[in-house]
């Protein structure tokens, strides 16, 4: 450890670090951004890149000349005007202060803020305290050779439409992370986050035993009729109703506001908007409609191979036709008008419904088998919304997802088939999850199997 | 005097000059940072970042931990420089490129 930063610390306190960080490393302003774009040049070679900045006086240089500096004034410490980190010249390396650490990380935040920007990757830096805890808690990693987070889970009768989609939450990295830090205390009887925050406790508890939700299906029964029985029912339904009780549910135990659009962990994970645009075929009007969604549902009715087939038809223009005249706002007649779908904001979690099982009576449903198939690593930028300039050039919300968890659908109809779900337990370990039974299984067999309800995750998640 | 010097630079990759006023540009004009964005998430993306981070772990282990953060740097630089990919470099000159027209024109 360096002995050096503190004594400067003593010394001359962190104002100076404040100030030429501000102005020269993290730039908080368009005046201060002007002054570093003029002045950060070596004071001796008038070179600008990497340089140093002496905390002692007011002196720019590059590598060499700043060492000459501190030779020549014993100037020890330094501060690069890249990324705001320390330099001593005694121990001859850059030091990392948690003081200064902290100082750094607001300033590149509050400079974002600035620039109306996301804030630039951080790596993390533990505190004492968090490494004192990771020190007790050594075991607690997820890896192919644990099973840490893989427990089966009982079938209550027909409840196997119910596991499927919990193995799926419980498997989703950003749900977990928000559940297992503690995020939720209402103590609310029958609260449905509470569940799920227990049920989360449970699989990560180090145990292997399969578990039991009785009390969740109860909750499920009591809150959401059409679900209740011992019915083989919908996965998909299901899915949609947890995730609507859970909204509710958030929106009751907390004591802020509720606001528009909600922030409850459930819609900044699972919502993205959609972005309907009606055109008039005769002034080429446009209105748009903006529909938020929790998922997409796909139509399998003409014969589509494969996820991107069936989001190109999903996306692609289409005529309304004469029989479905609408009133034009601009012409103020019937007019005909076509409609295109694409995706204005993206969720973090994108999962699709594939929709095999197509109504065909009234009490009758036909399941639609044919393969169709998915990719592990899916890019959703041709569905999103064509924007008219390029000032996205840089803004690129990245459309990058990996697919993680697989829910399957075995048998001939909805009525009596049975569910199960395969999902990433780490990186390129996958399991089946098939009720009380958990094998391992290939990204291959994965791929190939039929699909009925497919999650991906957004690859580079952006920091607000 | 900034128009001048941009119009005559903006294609000069090599120029010394061009560079700085490349950087001084995109610096005033608040882009370097989302430029500088920009290409992490691609090299992150890429892969680029993980093969970088085991060459440094190869350089650590090899001076048993005992290596300052620019002999660091400077032992792993040209190998990470190969690793970056050329569409990469061409999408950013690219954009700067952009970046720079656009200033011009403002």
């Amino acid at each position: 450890m360096c002995s050096h930063i503190s004594e400067y610390y003593n010394k001359y306190g962190i104002k100076p670090y404040e100030l030429v960080n501000s102005f020269f490393s993290s730039s908080l302003s368009r005046e201060k951004r002007k002054i570093k774009a003029f002045s950060c040049i070596c004071h001796i070679c008038g070179q600008a890149n990497n340089l140093l900045g002496c905390l002692h006086c007011i002196y720019f240089g590059c590598k060499a000349h700043i060492a000459e500096h501190f030779k020549n004034k014993k100037h020890y410490v330094a501060i690069n005007l890249s990324h705001g980190h320390l330099f001593c010249f005694y121990c001859y390396d850059y030091v990392y202060d948690s003081k200064f650490l902290k100082i750094n990380e607001r300033y590149n935040a509050l400079a974002a803020k600035s620039l109306k920007k996301s804030v630039s990757f951080l790596p993390w830096y533990p505190s004492e305290e968090e490494i004192a805890l990771l020190q007790i808690h050594p075991k607690k990693f997820i890896n192919e050779n644990n099973r840490l987070g893989l427990r089966g889970l009982f079938n209550l009768g027909n409840s196997c439409f119910m596991n499927c989609i919990i193995q799926v939450l419980i498997h989703t990295p950003v749900l977990r992370d928000f559940f297992l830090s503690d995020n939720h205390n209402c103590k609310l009887s029958g609260c449905m986050v509470c569940e799920i925050s227990k049920i989360f406790q449970e699989f990560y508890s180090g145990k292997t035993s399969p578990i039991s939700l009785h009390d969740l299906l109860f909750l499920i029964w009591k809150n959401v009729s059409h679900l209740a029985g011992y019915k083989q029912q919908d996965a998909h339904e299901f899915f949609i109703a947890t995730l609507n009780l859970l909204h509710i549910h958030f929106r009751d135990s907390s004591k802020a506001q509720h606001q528009d659009p909600c922030n409850c962990i459930v819609d900044k994970i699972f919502t993205g908007t959609l972005l309907s645009d009606l055109v008039c075929t005769t002034c080429k009007h446009v209105s748009p409609t903006f529909e938020p969604f929790k998922d997409l549902s796909l139509d399998l009715n003409e014969q589509p191979k494969s996820l991107i087939n069936c989001l190109e038809r999903f996306t692609r223009l289409e005529h309304l036709g004469a029989n479905a005249k609408l009133i034009c706002s601009k012409c103020n007649t019937e007019q005909e008008f076509t409609k295109e779908l694409s995706i204005e904001t993206l969720p973090i979690i994108a999962s699709f419904h594939l929709k095999r099982f197509e109504q065909t009576g009234l009490n009758d449903k036909k399941k639609i088998s044919t393969f169709i198939s998915f990719p592990d690593e899916l890019d959703l930028t041709p569905f999103l919304k064509k924007s008219q300039n390029n000032d996205q050039l840089m803004n690129r919300a990245s459309a990058k997802y990996s697919l993680y968890a697989v829910v399957n659908h075995e048998g001939r109809s909805i009525d009596s088939g049975h569910y199960t779900s395969i999902v990433r337990h780490s990186n390129n370990h996958w399991v089946k999850c098939d009720d009380l039974n958990l094998t391992p299984f290939s990204i291959e067999k994965v791929l190939s199997s039929e699909g009925y309800l497919l999650f991906y995750h957004k690859k580079v998640l952006e920091y607000n | 005097m900034f128009n001048k010097m941009l119009s005559r630079n903006i294609n000069d990759h090599n120029n010394v000059n061009a560079k700085r006023v490349a950087e001084q540009m995109t610096i005033l004009r608040g882009e370097r940072m989302l430029l500088k964005d920009y290409l992490v998430q691609s090299l992150q993306e890429s892969g680029w970042d993980d093969k970088v981070r085991i060459l440094c772990r190869e350089e650590i282990a090899k001076a048993n931990g005992l290596i300052s953060v620019d002999s660091l740097v400077d032992r792993v630089t040209p190998k990470a420089r190969k690793e970056i990919p050329d569409e990469l470099k061409a999408d950013m000159i690219l954009k700067i490129k952009k970046v720079l027209l656009q200033a011009k024109e403002d």
